[in-house]
Formats: C-alpha cells, structure tokens, sequence
C-alpha cells in the first residue's frame, strides 16, 4: 500500500510535534486520511468511531489522561484493533525500547518526527517491519 | 520557475523510497538540477518548497551546505526543518550556520537545530544553548536544550539546569533528572 493510502491515527499533546507532524502529512507525504487526537480521553472509542479502521497509530507516550502505556494495552485488548500497528512517539530519553516492546509496541519513532525520513519509515512499518529508531 | 520543475518535485514527492533514489541518482548528473531547485526553495506552495529541500538535501552537491544554509532562513517552518536536519551530515562546518540561524527561526526549528547539535556534540554550542535556554518559553525547547546540554557533557550548565528541577511542564522536570544524571549530579543538592 502507498504511504498516501494509509489511514494514520496521532495522539499528541504537543502542539509544535502535531504541527511539524501535520505539515509533513500534508506536503511531504501526501497522506489523505491523517487524524489527529490532542489527548487520550476514551481513545479507543474516538479511534472505532472513524470512518476507516486505522492501518498505523503513532502513540506520544506521554500524553494524558492515559499514557502511551496505558493505551497500547487498551488497543490491543479491542477486538477491531488490536492488529493495528502501534508506533511510540518519544524523545529516546524517557522511555527503554525493551521497555516499549514488552509493552506491546510495533516500534518506536523519535519526535518531533523527520521529515527527511518518515517516509520510509512508514513504507516499512506497512510491510510489517518493527522500527526502533536510536537516534 | 518552470512547470518542469514542479512536476519533478510532484513526481519525486508521491514516489516510493526506492524510486525516490533512482530518480535522484539519475538527476544527479544534470548541473542545473540543484540552482532549479534552489529557485523553487522560494515557492508558494508549500509541496513545491518543501520537495525541492527535500531532493536539495538527499542530492550530493558541492553546495549543499551552501543551500541548506539558505534553506534555513527562508520563513517556511517545513523547508527550514528539513534543512536545519540536512546540515548534521556536515558535522562541525554547519555548527556556525546554525547557532547564527538559531535566534530568529520558529521553536520549532530551534529544536531541530538543538538536535542536530546534540548530534555532531558541537562544544561550541554550550554557552549559546545556555543562552537560549534562560529565555525559551516553549516547554519542548526548553526539555530539547535541557537535554543536549545534559548529552553534551561539559558541566558548565549544571546550575542552570538545576535551576528547572521545578519546572511547571512535566516533561521539562523529567529531562533535568536525566540530564543532572549524565552530568554526575544528583538531582537534589
């Protein structure tokens, strides 16, 4: 699938990394279906409620009320969802890539994210690679 | 600019990784690829722009450090991004262009230029980071400078780090407890 066709879910609750985010969608990538979620309030719910089940979520994990943590384990207890990628968000220092991956991550993307190579990031992950940026 | 230029930047924009390459290694023998490309650094609109810094910064050139320096200063956040990350491959010869660019960009591309200084571990960067740091208001420069400095090593900035321990952003809080310990300091005096 091309990276224009996916359908991409974003919590975050930094208003710079969901900017940087948005520009990268809108004039690099050319994705048509981006959603944004500003926090984590019934997020599973505001997720099933879209139109097109998500193909990647990229998780800020340390958004509240619910933390990035908290969110994947409710993802992957859905039934619609839980084979949805599910890719962290992070500045590398808080949180541990075992950490991420016991958790039940599919991989982890440094943010604000780089617009040089999110591209190919995301053709990966839809080829059901595991990303785990260290950088 | 001709419309030549902007179907190229549009081809290379909704192409794949791979062809994405292939187009870019067969452009790369036409000398008047990068000057077209710098022109269209200016444009309007915001795909045009921002495709033409993105072949400008995977294209090897002799000037590419030349135009990914004006790249930074162009008032378009998404091609100074870009451009402001591009510049890491030069290492210590970008260093100057991006502290002189650091004042007047958009938080945004500060962080970016902080990362990107993390990265090369330019010394040269404490002491102008320190100064930022002391009036950045937006929480996420402040926790990217907070840990560049803690990345950097030297321990001059230890009491200005100190001096967030309190720091109303959670984030912010978190990176001083990290950076303190990189730097061999408790968080507590």
């Amino acid at each position: 699938m091309p990276v224009t066709d996916i359908t991409l879910v974003y919590v975050e609750d930094d208003p710079l990394s969901r900017q940087v985010m948005q520009l990268t969608a809108d004039y690099v990538l050319h994705i048509k279906n981006f959603i944004v979620f500003e926090d984590s309030i019934d997020i599973v719910s505001r997720i099933r409620s879209l139109d097109k089940r998500p193909d990647i979520i990229f998780l800020d994990i340390q958004v509240r009320p619910h933390n990035g943590f908290e969110m994947v384990e409710m993802i992957r207890q859905d039934p619609e969802l839980r084979e949805v990628k599910v890719i962290a968000l992070t500045a590398s220092v808080v949180s541990t890539t075992d950490q991420l991956r016991a958790s039940g991550f599919d991989g982890m993307i440094n943010k604000p994210v780089n617009p040089l190579s999110l591209r190919g990031l995301l053709e990966r992950i839809v080829q059901g690679e595991q990303i785990w940026e260290t950088e | 600019m001709s419309i030549e230029i902007e179907e190229l930047i549009q081809s290379f924009l909704n192409g794949g990784t791979e062809a994405r390459q292939k187009m870019l290694q067969m452009l790369s023998a036409n000398p008047e690829l990068p000057a077209a490309l710098r022109q269209a650094l200016k444009s309007e609109k915001g795909d045009v722009s921002a495709g033409a810094a993105l072949m400008l910064a995977e294209l090897d050139h002799p000037l590419h450090l030349e135009y990914m320096a004006e790249a930074l200063q162009t008032g378009s956040l998404l091609v100074e991004d870009i451009a402001a990350r591009a510049l890491a491959r030069h290492g210590e010869a970008a260093v100057s262009i991006l502290l002189d660019a650091f004042p007047d960009r958009q938080p945004l591309v500060q962080i970016s230029i902080v990362r990107v200084l993390e990265k090369i571990n330019s010394q040269k960067a404490v002491k102008p980071l320190m100064t930022a740091l002391e009036s950045a208001s937006s929480p996420s420069l402040r926790y990217t400078i907070i840990q560049a400095l803690g990345v950097l090593g030297d321990p001059l900035p230890i009491e200005l780090i100190r001096s967030f321990e309190n720091d109303p952003d959670h984030h912010v809080r978190e990176r001083v407890r990290v950076a303190l310990e990189r730097l061999g300091h408790n968080q507590s005096k």
